[in-house]
């Protein structure tokens, strides 16, 4: 300590010993802090209650060149305290030395070091609000969340036949947590939406539905519980695969991890109100984990549907996910149907109905490639569940694609992205690509402006086009336009141009507003489509 | 049908009445909710915050420090090395950090570790290829379905979703079938010019029509390729009363009333075939590639017009005789000719040469003809030449009596 200090220290010492005489009751012991910070009339000292510090206490400060003044603390953490100046303020600085007055007995006493507590459980892999302490469900409030949003789509087109199309949504989403004060949630997700087709020649169609697709009460596992537990409309979270149910799951935490269970409901149509009634189902299932992290988990399940009491898909799903390194990670997912003998078209046995699989390389953050392939068939299915599908892609239809796509960051401004995938039904092959170059501030400051060239070799049509566009984001949000040209080869029909300017805007109104704008002008042949749409949203 | 007017009453009362439900919800919600960075006692202990500033005031206010300062600003990526994009930036910090663990756990596994799959595994687990994370609804849908088997054209481009998805509103994408049929059975049922489904065309659409219209453009008449005049005939012209299957190839079988009304030739008496290719294409009756091979009589059958019309010389005013092959030698060209003038030379002497008004001064009339209006004629001169001969007269029918071969002697 500098012999200025020492002064400023002494000279403090005499000056306040009036302060603190009335506080002096019961013996005090001087506890030396640092002012850390200052905000209004606040100061922030970096001693706290492990040095004995607590809301009362009198502080006392001398201000370089003045008279000492004397604060009170207000706040106290372990390592820091807040306090506020009584009577006037004073020009304190960072850094300077104050003086707290704490009661002799409030300490361990005898010069022992605070006591200090190390918290068990907790590193810096654990959330930021992670309960340092397990707080029991009982002892939290119930709490609201959800989203509200509103949207439309109108596109109008007038070449060939006029059509116009409206889609309107209107939907809530809504969570409440610890409904019951046992750590429950009460779910709701469901809109209302209109749909207005007008065409040409044909019944204009013109429907207002509603749909709910989450109504449910469920007891998530918890550290005091093992045990989750979901009733009502959900989608199973465990294998997503199942569907959305309308019933009830059961899940069982094993000491491992594991988890497995059973659920049991009906099985409502995925359509666009998820109508329900006419098939039942029941499942099993099961996964796993692996790694301090969790870098493998794997999932299997079995699922026995019925439709209006016949039995309809006997259905085997299974996923997984592995985070093999920091540069690699893996993933797939499986559907397999089993048939009996009495399913024409279909033959007895196990049909591979549906394989996703995904390799993504990221060794740096410079670039990345992702290798995907999937195989598609058409299952035989009672339930209405498929757009219609002809019976000769039921017997025999099956789409294999495969796809390749990387990035590289050339500078920190310039990224090169490129794709290339092949497909193959029973029938034809095709396949295609696309290669796009952006630069970031190439114009001006946060905006990117890229160019893309892409072809595709499609069943009837083959496209071949190149597109640019810009973005540009702030703070006020993010916009964008896009201009596509294309031609589009239509074998024996010759080719025709297929031209869109698109253009949007996406931001926050505040921070519980969101609005999304976004426009489609298409020209060329065959092609005079104009469409305007909005996604408005508010989040609580 | 279509009445081309979005204005209905009907459609807008739906709107209204989804706007009104939305606004009745933003008002309930209202009510239910605090700021978005808050925090409350019960929620649970927050970790230590000895390595924050230990101003409290730097980012909570109020009198229980329990909310987040209104201009708090927390640069995610810089503090964390994580960097909060799109929606992410606004995002309510107790979305990621609660205590149902680590958070670093949840983010390892992408979008999947907070997102619920609503497309049920079917679309893989790459959802950046569809979505951003601005917001939650795709932005260039049409763009992402090149990429499939069936890059969206024409009108396909502008369809509502829900039109080949039925189930797009709830994530389901997969699986709609790409044969036209699947999405156009309505229109196949209205396909009635001609009916498809008496026909039993209820498939296979692309081989006669294309992406962008019904009409035209890709239909194509492979088994027998419409050319020349078919190409613009009505499907009923050949496919009688709406049956288009085993429709014979053969010309006679729709055109026997026009070779039996044949006149010029007349193709019955001549006892033409019916092959009728074997002389006519496409392009028209009169257009014929006619072979006269073996046809060495008898043209005026077919060319009783070409004699007709003919003008130099008026075959019909001069009268000639109508057997053409008596003076024209070649099938190919009228001209090509193998005249004899037996009456007088004209093909060599000195007469040769001579263009026919040179001596036949009435046009058309080749029966009259004149010696005496040549200089070399004059009368004069003639009848001093013709002194000694008895009964001689300046007339050219007198010169030809004595001078038929055209010379003096």
């Amino acid at each position: 300590m500098s012999a200025s200090s020492n002064f400023v220290l002494v000279a403090a010492l005499a000056a306040g010993a009036p302060l603190v005489r009335a506080q002096q009751q019961t013996p005090l012991r001087r506890v030396e802090a640092r002012v850390t910070a200052l905000s209004g009339n606040s100061v922030y000292l970096d001693q706290g209650s492990d040095a004995g510090i607590e809301p009362g206490d009198r502080v006392r400060a001398t201000p370089a060149g003045g008279a000492p003044v004397e604060l009170v603390v207000r706040a106290a953490t372990r390592q820091s305290a807040r306090c506020e100046f009584v009577g006037n303020s004073a020009l304190l600085d960072v850094g300077a030395l104050v003086e707290v007055f704490v009661p002799e007995d409030r300490t361990s006493g005898g010069g022992a070091l605070p006591w200090r507590y190390v918290e068990e459980g907790w590193n810096t892999q654990l959330p930021l609000l992670a309960p340092v302490q397990g707080v029991m469900p009982s002892e939290r409030e119930r709490n609201w969340t959800g989203r509200l949003f509103q949207s439309a789509d109108w596109t109008t087109d007038r070449a060939g036949a006029e059509q116009d199309y409206l889609f309107a949504r209107t939907g809530l989403d809504l969570r409440v947590d610890n409904v019951s004060g046992r750590g429950d949630q009460f779910g709701f997700d469901g809109e209302l939406f209109h749909r207005f087709a007008s065409i040409d020649g044909q019944d204009e169609e013109s429907t207002v539905r509603g749909r709910i697709d989450r109504l449910s009460w469920r007891f998530d596992d918890s550290r005091e519980r093992s045990q989750r537990f979901e009733l009502g409309r959900f989608l199973s979270s465990e294998m997503p695969q199942l569907g959305v149910i309308d019933g009830v799951e059961f899940v069982q935490r094993a000491e491992s991890g594991a988890r497995y269970g059973a659920s049991v409901g009906l099985l409502p149509s995925w359509n666009s109100t998820l109508s329900t009634g006419d098939d039942v189902q029941a499942a099993l299932f099961y996964r796993t984990f692996a790694g301090a992290e969790q870098q493998f988990t794997a999932g299997a399940a079995v699922q026995k549907t019925w439709h209006e009491g016949k039995a309809d898909r006997d259905l085997v799903v299974g996923d997984f996910s592995w985070r093999a390194s920091e540069s690699w990670r893996f993933s797939g997912a499986t559907s397999i149907d089993i048939y009996g003998g009495d399913e024409a078209p279909k033959s007895s046995g196990a049909e591979l109905t549906e394989l996703h699989l995904a390799a993504f390389w990221s060794p740096k953050a410079s670039h990345a490639a992702t290798l995907t392939y999937s195989h598609i068939a058409w299952p035989l299915l009672l339930r209405d569940e498929l757009p219609p599908i002809t019976a000769a892609t039921l017997a025999d239809g099956v789409v294999d694609r495969v796809a390749l796509s990387a990035w590289r960051d050339f500078t920190k401004r310039v990224r090169l992205w490129g794709r290339i995938d092949q497909w193959r039904d029973e029938d034809q092959s095709g396949g295609g690509g696309e290669v796009r170059v952006s630069w970031r501030d190439l114009v001006v400051d946060s905006s990117e402006v890229s160019a893309a060239l892409f072809t595709g070799a499609g069943q009837v049509v083959d496209v071949n086009g190149a597109r640019v566009g810009w973005r540009q984001w702030g703070g006020w949000g993010a916009w964008f336009a896009t201009f596509e040209l294309a031609k589009q080869d239509l074998g024996a029909g010759g080719e025709v141009d297929a031209n869109v300017l698109r253009g949007g805007w996406d931001g926050s109104l505040g921070r519980d507003w969101m609005l999304s704008l976004h426009a489609d002008l298409r020209t060329g042949d065959e092609q005079d489509a104009l469409t305007l749409g909005f996604l408005l949203q508010r989040r609580f | 049908m279509a009445t081309n007017n979005v204005l209905t009453l009907r459609h807008w009362a739906a709107l209204a009445a989804l706007l009104v439900a939305f606004a009745l919800s933003c008002a309930v919600a209202a009510q239910r909710t605090g700021g978005v960075q808050t925090w409350w006692s019960k929620r649970g202990p927050v970790v230590p915050h000895e390595s924050f500033p230990a101003d409290c005031s730097l980012c909570h206010e109020g009198e229980g420090w329990r909310s987040i300062r209104a201009d708090f600003r927390f640069d995610h990526e810089r503090e964390t090395g994580v960097k909060l994009e799109g929606a992410h930036q606004n995002a309510e910090c107790l979305r990621c950090h609660n205590d149902r663990g680590p958070v670093t756990l949840f983010a390892a596994r992408g979008c999947a570790g907070c997102h619920e799959n609503v497309h049920r595994g079917q679309l893989g687990d790459n959802c950046e290829s569809c979505h951003t994370q601005l917001n939650w609804r795709p932005n260039d849908a049409i763009a992402a379905h090149n990429r499939t088997r069936f890059p969206l054209v024409g009108a396909h481009a502008v369809a509502g979703c829900w039109r080949c998805h039925p189930g797009a509103q709830t994530g389901n994408f997969q699986r709609a079938d790409t044969t036209c049929v699947a999405c156009h059975t309505a229109d196949l049922a209205q396909a009635l010019n001609p009916n498809h489904a008496a026909q039993g065309w209820v498939d296979s659409c692309e081989r006669c029509h294309i992406p962008t219209q019904w009409t035209g453009g890709g239909f194509t008449h492979s088994a027998w390729p419409l050319t020349g005049q078919h190409a613009a005939a009505a499907c009923n012209a050949c496919h009688q009363n709406g049956v288009f299957a085993g429709t014979s190839n053969a010309c006679v079988d729709c055109h026997l009333a026009d070779f039996q009304g044949a006149t010029q030739p007349n193709h019955v008496s001549f006892g033409f075939s019916t092959n009728c290719e074997q002389c006519h294409n496409a392009a028209g009756w009169n257009l014929a590639n006619f072979s006269h091979a073996g046809i060495n009589a008898n043209c005026v059958q077919c060319h009783l017009s070409d004699y007709q019309a003919t003008r130099s010389p008026n075959h019909a005013l001069a009268g000639f005789g109508q057997t053409c092959e008596q003076c024209h030698v070649s099938t190919n060209n009228w001209r090509n000719v193998n005249f004899a003038h037996p009456q007088f030379p004209i093909n060599n002497g000195e007469h040769g040469g001579f263009a026919c008004n040179q001596c036949h001064l009435q046009p058309n009339n080749f029966q009259s003809f004149s010696c005496t209006h040549c200089h070399d004629h004059r009368q004069s001169e003639m009848a001093g030449e013709h002194d000694d001969v008895n009964g001689y007269v300046w007339q050219s029918s007198a010169c030809y009596q004595c001078h038929p071969n055209g010379k003096k002697d």
